[in-house]
């Protein structure tokens, strides 16, 4: 029998079981770096539309990659290792908490550039911002491997704010904090696969 | 105000009091619905044990237990109904309120 202050948390960290959040996490991130990247060749009209975008973009694609991650672990993990249904968040919460993302990121910036700090201290800003968020997630669900992205994003977004302009810095934290989430995901998938597939032998 | 009846054992509810159905309850409470196989990983129970709790909350009314598919995988699906969801909520208060009385340690001079 299992402890039972520890279901909760053991329920919310079941979702990460087999890697494949952080597989399509990590994937919108480096799709998001590229098309930033790609807008800064585009005409300045064209970029500014698709940076005020972003936002509904970024939730357009939340709510499709919920989708499909669903359909892809129905396939995978449900019929392993159980299947969960989490208390949806509703359309409120969730747009009220995307809004409240790019507020938090709007007001950084704001500030940073109201206190005339160099923008080379964007790229260390990004990456502090995606740590905390890693540490928050690996502390709150006792997740390890966030510890190491949160490292990793620290140190490229010191490396970036080093060695490039802010602007490809910036989308440089992003795009790399994607390709290590996706490379986490993709090891925790195939360890979650083959611990299965172990598990099916011995039954 | 708390009446003295309130810190009696015997107003717990012994449907939910029970170690295993209490962990299934407490699991169901964290979520929206859960599977069997989910049920029996998370709580370490046999088959038969679980399917004979879950019986037993499910005559009492505390949960709900569907036959489904998704996709083509058949599913069988547990859930709390509101009432099982009231009845935990009211257990763990009054446990709660069993525990904190019992912090008082009588002295004498």
């Amino acid at each position: 029998m299992r402890p039972i202050p520890e279901f909760a948390q053991r329920t919310r960290r079941y979702w990460l079981i087999d890697g494949l959040p952080e597989l399509f996490t990590g994937g919108a991130l480096v799709l998001s770096s590229l098309t930033l990247f790609a807008a800064r060749f585009l005409d300045a009209s064209i970029s500014g539309i698709a940076l005020v975008m972003m936002p509904a973009l970024f939730l357009a694609g939340l709510l499709l990659g919920r989708r499909a991650l669903d359909a892809i672990k129905t396939r995978t993990t449900y019929s392993n290792t159980g299947y969960v249904e989490y208390t949806e968040l509703g359309w409120s919460r969730l747009l009220m908490g995307t809004i409240t993302g790019f507020i938090i990121i709007w007001a950084l910036f704001t500030s940073l550039s109201r206190f005339s700090l160099p923008s080379q201290l964007f790229p260390v800003g990004a990456g502090a911002l995606f740590a905390l968020m890693m540490l928050y997630l690996g502390h709150s669900l006792d997740v390890k491997r966030f510890y190491a992205a949160a490292l990793f994003s620290l140190l490229v977004g010191g490396a970036a704010s080093l060695t490039m302009d802010w602007y490809t810095g910036h989308l440089s934290v992003i795009g790399l904090t994607g390709v290590w989430l996706a490379v986490s995901g993709s090891v925790t998938f195939r360890r979650y696969r083959r611990a299965t597939a172990s598990q099916e032998e011995a039954a | 105000m708390t009446g003295a009846h309130d810190y009696h054992v015997d107003t717990l509810d012994r449907f939910i009091h029970e170690p295993a159905r209490l962990m299934i309850v407490a699991l169901l409470y964290s979520v929206e619905r859960a599977d069997f196989l989910y049920l029996q990983r998370e709580t370490g129970l046999t088959k038969g044990n679980l399917s004979a709790q879950l019986s037993k909350l499910e005559q009492v009314g505390y949960v709900r237990i569907e036959k489904t598919f998704r996709g083509k995988m058949p599913l069988t699906v547990c859930s709390l109904t509101a009432e099982g969801r009231q009845a935990f909520e009211q257990y763990r208060a009054r446990v709660q309120q069993l525990m904190a009385a019992t912090q008082q340690r009588p002295y004498v001079v």
